[in-house]
């Protein structure tokens, strides 16, 4: 049997297969990605991670009042008590551009998207947002990065907002 | 006769105007003095080094992280409670409460305040409310001092604005030393008249007559002889002084400057470095009581201190006590209430040997920016990674450790050159520095073994060779997987002048052993023909993306380590491989700040990306298995029962032995050997693990901080081998048509390789 019709036959084959199990057992439940980093870090798995990620809120709430130097610290801060938090890496990028830093920006976006795709792969929401945070990042001409506090680069929205 | 009085009467005038003209030229002289003094900084403040806050957080284990050590250590004082003051704790039934003090942080000045800490009954913390009952999720306990870096002249001294001085502070201070000091010009007549009748009844100096400008310029111009010269200098210095400055800016520096004492080796100036000292409180906190006991230590603060004979403190506190209420500047009632408070004051606790070689580190980094000058009269606050919880426990497990093997090997004790250590521990991810030990006795040695010592890693460098084979090669598969076989037979390398035979460190062969083997378990051959199939120069690659920087020769013998790292290097290396292919750039401190509190310096959290996290993940899971069934298997000896990876190291003739251990959101590495190289007649497993397992134990606990997470680019794959059935691959790297159970083979039988 040529494999187009043979892949098709073991597809059916499957689904015929699997389909009672579905009805048996029903569509296991989804899991809805946090609404904001409040809500992610009530459903925080250790301590340590809820802390963490707290602390990345307080700093997402610094940055968004426009304060994006001790927003950076808080965010460094949430990555010392959890340096694998995909959230805190998040508000660190957006600290970062903000900042006009933009190779930290977007070196600590890739980590927020890899953190998420390793630890939390049905949180497609909060992946976009680093992928979206990625994009426009490379969009933007690459600048001389300055030292010390850093020139306030255009501020993005919050990490709060809903939408695609 | 005529001519002899107007001979007199031209010299006299001459005299005069000779005088006058060298009195203008002394006071412009006296003046130009005082104003360069005023006109630059006016004092030396040493900068500070804090440690890291500690963060308090739901979940946290109170005891684990030593809440009330370091409260303690901040001297805070224990209380019966319930009530508390800022500076104060009291253990509850529920928990704790205390009064965080104020504390400026980089980015906020945190007023302080108090808060219940609630414990379960492991001492874990279950909540944390404020005075109003609101629950906080986060909040953080002030950072220790660790150290302060001063210039020749060793003063310490916290400068507070004169505003910021209680008004009862300020009031008892005039009243004592100068009750007229807004109505004199510097010098008060009736006090110097006053005074010398006082002495002269008591045929003794019982009081002073001076200012407090006279005192501000003894203190700051003047030697403290007690000379006729020195005195009228001192007048007329206090003269011109208040001619140039307000009172209050006079009054100010005043309080700032006054000795109060010594610490060791180190002055007391100033009122707000004084209530730090003596009362472990900030000076804009203290009460009636207090400022006596402060204004009392003016008049001789080594004579007067409560450090050595505290009755004599207490009776000089309830003289200025009198004094204050016979001005009429407190009434009687007041007087009553302060003079039954007892004498309490706070041992110094500021331990100026708190990580030392760190501190040396700091300073190495911070001098290359800043420089000596600025670090030691600026005032800089400079907030650093370092955990003095981590970091007590480092010295304590180096110094024990170091016991201990010379306890079981009584040839190694040496009084001359003694056997030394070195630890490190650091967050993987973030490159932050907790703790630093680069001896085992600062002040006998502070050569800093940590991060200036090179030696040869010997074996710890083998999982940068299994790195350098599983790593893919540009767009190219990895050369090797965890199961390609490595022969383990006699090995001779030809080069120029040499043969280059390694051996096994048990002297046997094994034939042949899959490259995970040959690296949980040491084995030199093997790892040497491993090296030779991927190429000197490809591992030197490999070692410089993993941050090593040392000299590296492309040589065969470079599989086995034979080239030089400090211990720095080596945590640094394996940081890559903990986080999970992330190269972080090490960081001791995070931010500068100058006196006024200005962000100077913010040094940021910088990493690359430079392997992938299946990369990592396989040299992991060899280390894992090192401490399971390989060389690094005395941890679970030790107790040690949770996921972690380890590697040991020995070089030969046993010149170094090194470990370096990772779990999740932690690193720390370990090194023995002595200084000129002699052996230590123990491998790695004998004299550095012991260091670590003690270090990790208390430092994480014995179930550690969870497994190592498989990331989805890597497969486990059935293979059929002597030594297990399942191993971890590259996902596409995978042995062909060795698929897991039944649904893999149908899809198999149906044509479909590749899975669903």
């Amino acid at each position: 049997m040529p494999s187009g019709p043979r892949s098709l036959l073991s597809a059916l084959l499957l689904l015929g297969l699997l389909s009672p199990g579905c009805a048996l057992f029903g569509k296991p439940p989804e899991r809805r990605p946090p609404a904001d980093l409040w809500e992610a870090a009530e459903t925080a798995s250790t301590a340590e991670r809820r802390a963490s990620i707290r602390m990345a809120a307080r700093a997402e709430d610094e940055r968004v009042r426009g304060e994006a130097g001790s927003a950076r610290t808080l965010a460094e801060g949430a990555l010392r008590l959890d340096s694998r938090n995909p959230y805190a890496y998040l508000v660190l990028a957006r600290c970062q551009a903000d900042l006009g830093n933009r190779g930290a920006a977007l070196a600590a976006a890739a980590e927020a998207q890899g953190r998420f795709r390793a630890e939390e792969p049905w949180n497609h929401t909060w992946q976009d947002r680093a992928a979206r945070l990625t994009d426009d990042l490379e969009s933007r001409p690459a600048r001389p990065t300055p030292t010390g506090r850093g020139v306030p680069g255009r501020r993005l929205d919050p990490v709060l907002e809903s939408g695609p | 006769m005529r001519r002899r009085v107007a001979a007199i009467a031209v010299a006299g005038v001459l005299g005069t105007v000779l005088a006058a003209v060298w009195g203008v030229r002394v006071l412009r002289d006296l003046d130009a003095q005082i104003e360069a003094r005023f006109a630059g900084r006016m004092f030396s403040v040493p900068s500070t080094v804090y440690a890291a806050p500690l963060v308090l957080y739901p979940g946290l284990d109170a005891d684990r992280v030593g809440l009330l050590d370091r409260l303690e250590r901040l001297r805070y004082e224990r209380v019966r409670g319930p009530a508390v003051d800022l500076g104060q704790y009291a253990e509850l039934p529920d928990g704790l409460r205390i009064g965080l003090r104020p504390f400026r942080y980089p980015y906020r000045n945190d007023p302080g305040g108090v808060v219940d800490v609630l414990l379960d009954e492991d001492r874990r913390i279950i909540g944390i409310e404020d005075e109003s009952g609101l629950e906080l999720s986060l909040e953080e306990v002030e950072p220790e001092i660790i150290a302060e870096l001063h210039g020749p002249i060793r003063a310490d001294r916290r400068l507070v604005l004169l505003e910021e001085f209680p008004a009862v502070l300020v009031d008892t201070v005039l009243a004592v030393e100068d009750q007229r000091f807004f109505d004199h010009p510097g010098v008060d007549v009736r006090r110097i008249v006053g005074a010398f009748l006082a002495n002269l009844r008591a045929g003794r100096i019982v009081q002073g007559g001076s200012t407090l400008t006279q005192q501000l310029v003894k203190n700051l111009y003047l030697t403290p002889e007690r000379t006729i010269r020195r005195k009228i200098r001192e007048a007329v210095m206090a003269i011109l002084l208040e001619r140039r400055h307000s009172k209050q800016e006079l009054l100010e520096v005043y309080l700032n400057e006054v000795y109060m004492g010594q610490r060791g080796s180190v002055a007391v100036h100033g009122m707000g470095e004084a209530a730090f000292h003596y009362l472990a409180r900030d000076v804009r906190d203290i009460g009636l009581s207090e400022a006596a006991l402060l204004v009392g230590l003016i008049k001789g603060p080594n004579l007067y201190s409560p450090y050595s004979r505290p009755e004599v403190t207490q009776a000089r506190r309830d003289v200025v006590l009198k004094a204050i209420r016979d001005h009429h500047r407190i009434t009687d009632e007041e007087y009553e209430r302060a003079v039954a408070v007892s004498v309490e004051v706070r041992e110094p606790s500021r331990d100026e040997n708190l990580a030392p070689y760190f501190a040396d580190h700091l300073h190495a980094d911070l001098t290359r920016v800043y420089g000596e000058d600025i670090l030691q009269s600026e005032g800089l606050a400079i907030y650093t990674t370092l955990d003095v919880r981590l970091q007590r426990l480092a010295e304590r497990s180096v110094v024990r450790g170091l016991e201990r093997l010379e306890a079981r090997i009584p040839a190694l004790r040496s009084e001359e050159f003694p056997l030394q250590a070195a630890l490190v521990a650091l967050i993987p991810r973030t490159g932050e520095i907790l703790a630093l030990v680069g001896g085992r006795d600062y002040p006998t040695g502070p050569y800093n073994r940590a991060t200036h010592a090179r030696r040869q890693p010997g074996s710890v460098f083998k999982p940068v060779v299994a790195l350098a084979a599983l790593s893919r090669r540009g767009a190219d598969p990895p050369s090797h997987t965890l199961a390609s076989p490595l022969l383990d037979e006699p090995l001779e390398v030809k080069a120029p002048g040499l043969i280059w035979s390694p051996v096994n460190y048990d002297g046997n062969f094994r034939g042949e052993v899959t490259l995970r083997t040959a690296v949980e378990s040491s084995l030199n051959v093997p790892v040497a023909r491993l090296g030779l199939d991927v190429g000197p120069e490809r591992i030197i690659a490999t070692a410089r993306r993993l941050g090593v920087q040392g000299r590296l020769r492309p040589v065969p013998s470079i599989a086995l380590g034979v080239f030089e790292v400090t211990l720095l290097e080596a945590a640094r290396a394996y940081a890559v491989l903990a986080a999970e292919g992330l190269r972080p750039e090490l960081r001791s401190y995070v931010e500068v700040l100058d006196e006024k509190g200005e962000i100077l310096e913010h040094k940021p959290l910088e990493f690359s990306r430079v392997f992938t996290p299946e990369e990592t993940y396989l040299v992991t899971s060899i280390l894992e298995g090192a401490v399971d069934r390989g060389t690094a298997r005395g941890l679970r000896r030790m107790g040690f029962e949770g996921p972690i990876a380890a590697k040991t190291g020995t070089t030969s003739s046993y010149r170094d032995a090194w470990f370096l251990a990772y779990v999740p959101g932690l690193l720390i590495g370990v090194w023995v050997g002595f200084d000129d190289g002699r052996s230590i007649r123990a491998p790695g497993s004998v004299a550095a693990l012991p260091i670590a397992a003690e270090f990790l134990l208390e430092a994480v606990g014995p179930e550690g901080r969870g497994p190592f997470v498989r990331p989805s680019g890597v497969v486990e794959a059935e293979v059929d081998l002597p030594t297990r059935s399942r191993e971890y691959f590259l996902a596409g790297t995978e042995p062909d048509r060795e698929r897991t159970g039944p649904i893999q083979r149908l899809f198999d039988w149906l044509g479909r390789r590749d899975g669903f």
